[in-house]
């Protein structure tokens, strides 16, 4: 029998979105029969990878707890959706890189998480490349350049 | 769709061997996937620490209370006043200091019971002014009869002053600075206690938006994380719409000049040790020969304090001003530069650039590293004098490139573009200066603005 985990179904079949395009999507536990869930957190957020430090900002954050007075059951299939940022645009640096994900987190019994992640792209930015070695600056012009 | 655990996703370690695997995880970075820190056992040290603080400081605070502000309290307020008779006086001197204290032998009569004390005040306090622990002395002539008060509740107790005591307060500021640290510490340790990354963050920025003097703030609901304006369009051009503000930062050369006065601060002390026995005619010729290799590098590094010191002030104002503002990519801009001062320019050159910026931590080290990832030139002019009088002034239009990344902050990671202007000065140092833009990310990609 296959590990707990939790399914990320994105709507939209392509993984790149525009600002503010609506992203939704559905969430489901599987298999069932072996979880007792606790809470479940969705997030659509954005974090840098690269040399520096993680930096990281939620723009939809939703936390559902499964106890009796809400009523919540969360063996049954979760559908948000949420309407996407200006920015930060995802970006393939050579040192700052910044990647948006749905992550989804799931809380079960004895403080045990299952976390899913379904990335996905915002805006077209195409990779970045080094122009020089280091910041230390020479006059080399790149390819973009144009004097007048 | 089949999503991807957390773990695949980031930081995979794909198909390497076993070996890799370990070695990456144990002297790769530290961020991310490859975080080895367990989130509960670093909240509860941390919160064991805030504990500890929080105790140290009401231990510290019942200690400060108990022996010494509630007995000033009670000495000024609780004490009842009886005549008292000065047997003997004198200065007590205490530590290593020494410090002083006046001190007086009394004798009073409560409910008919006489008690003998030496005493002055409650608290004990000496100071290292003898004269002034002299003048208090002086106050009081053996034999004669003066007011004292006495603890009703303990009569061997009686102070013979019971001036205000700043002291016996202040002395609270300390506990009481552990015991905020502590408190709040773990106050902040609890309410993190088995939240997840992102409801942490969720929560702070909910905490954010709540800051009634948050600057920008119209900008970062509408672009998030792209810096405000504020700076770059508060000042009118000349020429053109706005003038932008230097970004060259200086803190190089604060830094090298720092260094340059420790340096040689420390080696003109051994210098003037050898120079004064070359002096008396007894000369240190280890020392002397010594410090020759140490001499030299004070003086490299003078002059590279000079040399920064002329290139930052030596060349004369820039101007920038640029027509609009912020900067969208695709966008044209016209571009207005003049550069004052008495000097003779190889070159000129202004460039728009982009560059990220990430800061790290490398042990107990916060290191900051940069990468150029574009840069385009504007205008170049070659071989030119610039005089007082006569500034050399230009007009030029640049273009950011239709598919820029905006310009981006974050606590650790910026991503900033720069119009750069540098120069090669006859017999100067180089020229390079910085004014900052701001690309803001492209309306027409989806948008609505």
């Amino acid at each position: 029998m296959s590990d707990p985990h939790v399914l990320i179904t994105l709507d939209r079949h392509q993984r790149t979105f525009l600002p503010g395009d609506v992203l939704s999507a559905e969430c489901r536990i599987e298999p069932l029969s072996l979880l007792e869930p606790r809470a479940l957190e969705i997030s659509v957020l954005w974090y840098t990878e690269g040399k520096g430090e993680e930096d990281l900002a939620v723009h939809y954050f939703n936390r559902l707890a499964s106890d009796e007075s809400s009523g919540v059951d969360l063996r049954r299939p979760y559908r948000f959706s949420t309407r996407l940022p200006a920015s930060p645009l995802s970006y393939e640096g050579v040192i700052v890189k910044i990647r948006w994900c749905v992550r989804v987190r799931l809380f079960l019994a004895r403080g045990r998480e299952i976390v899913s992640e379904q990335p996905f792209r915002l805006g077209h930015v195409p990779p970045a490349a080094a122009v020089f070695g280091r910041r230390d600056h020479t006059d080399q012009p790149s390819e973009h350049s144009a004097s007048t | 769709m089949a999503s991807r655990r957390p773990g695949d996703a980031i930081g995979s370690f794909g198909r390497t061997s076993v070996l890799a695997r370990i070695v990456r995880r144990f002297f790769g970075k530290k961020r991310g996937a490859r975080n080895m820190r367990s989130e509960k056992l670093g909240g509860a040290s941390l919160g064991l620490f805030f504990a500890a603080v929080f105790l140290a400081g009401c231990a510290a605070l019942g200690v400060c209370l108990v022996q010494v502000t509630i007995p000033d309290w009670r000495a000024k307020h609780k004490f009842v006043e009886t005549t008292c008779q000065v047997l003997e006086k004198r200065i007590v001197e205490e530590g290593s200091g020494p410090r002083y204290r006046p001190d007086f032998h009394i004798r009073y009569e409560v409910g008919g019971r006489p008690y003998q004390v030496w005493t002055y005040e409650i608290p004990k306090l000496s100071t290292n002014d003898r004269p002034a622990s002299q003048a208090m002395l002086d106050q009081f002539e053996v034999g004669k009869q003066y007011p004292c008060w006495y603890d009703p509740f303990d009569p061997a107790q009686a102070v013979l002053a019971r001036e205000y005591s700043l002291f016996a307060w202040l002395i609270l500021i300390l506990p009481g600075s552990f015991i905020a640290l502590g408190g709040g510490g773990l106050v902040y340790t609890l309410f993190n206690w088995g939240k997840s990354a992102e409801r942490r963050a969720a929560m702070a920025q909910r905490a954010a938006e709540l800051d009634p003097f948050l600057g920008e703030k119209a900008v970062a609901e509408r672009f998030p994380h792209v810096p405000g304006l504020e700076n770059q369009t508060n000042s009118p051009g000349t020429r053109l719409s706005y003038r932008l503000p230097s970004a060259t930062p200086s803190w190089r050369l604060i830094g090298t000049l720092l260094i340059c006065l420790f340096w040689n601060g420390t080696v003109s002390v051994f210098l003037i040790i050898a120079a004064k026995s070359h002096a008396d005619n007894d000369p240190e010729w280890f020392l002397t020969i010594v410090l020759v290799p140490f001499v030299l590098i004070g003086v490299w590094l003078t002059a590279l304090v000079i040399k920064q010191l002329l290139a930052m002030t030596g060349a004369g104002p820039t101007i920038v001003e640029i027509d609009r503002h912020p900067l969208r990519p695709g966008g044209r801009y016209r571009l207005f530069f003049a550069q004052a001062g008495r000097l003779a320019f190889e070159s000129l050159t202004v460039s728009l650039v982009c560059d990220e910026e990430a800061v790290f931590r490398q042990g107990t080290n916060v290191r900051t590293e940069s990468r150029r990832v574009y840069t385009s030139q504007i205008a170049r002019h070659e071989r030119f004098v610039v005089k007082p009088e006569k500034p050399f002034e230009a007009e030029c239009e640049f273009e950011v490139p239709r598919t820029a990344m905006h310009s981006f902050k974050s606590e650790h990671n910026t991503i900033c573009w720069k119009l750069l202007v540098t120069g090669d000065v006859v017999q100067w140092p180089p020229l390079e200066r910085a004014y900052s833009v701001t690309v803001y990310p492209d309306l027409h990609a989806g948008l609505q603005s």
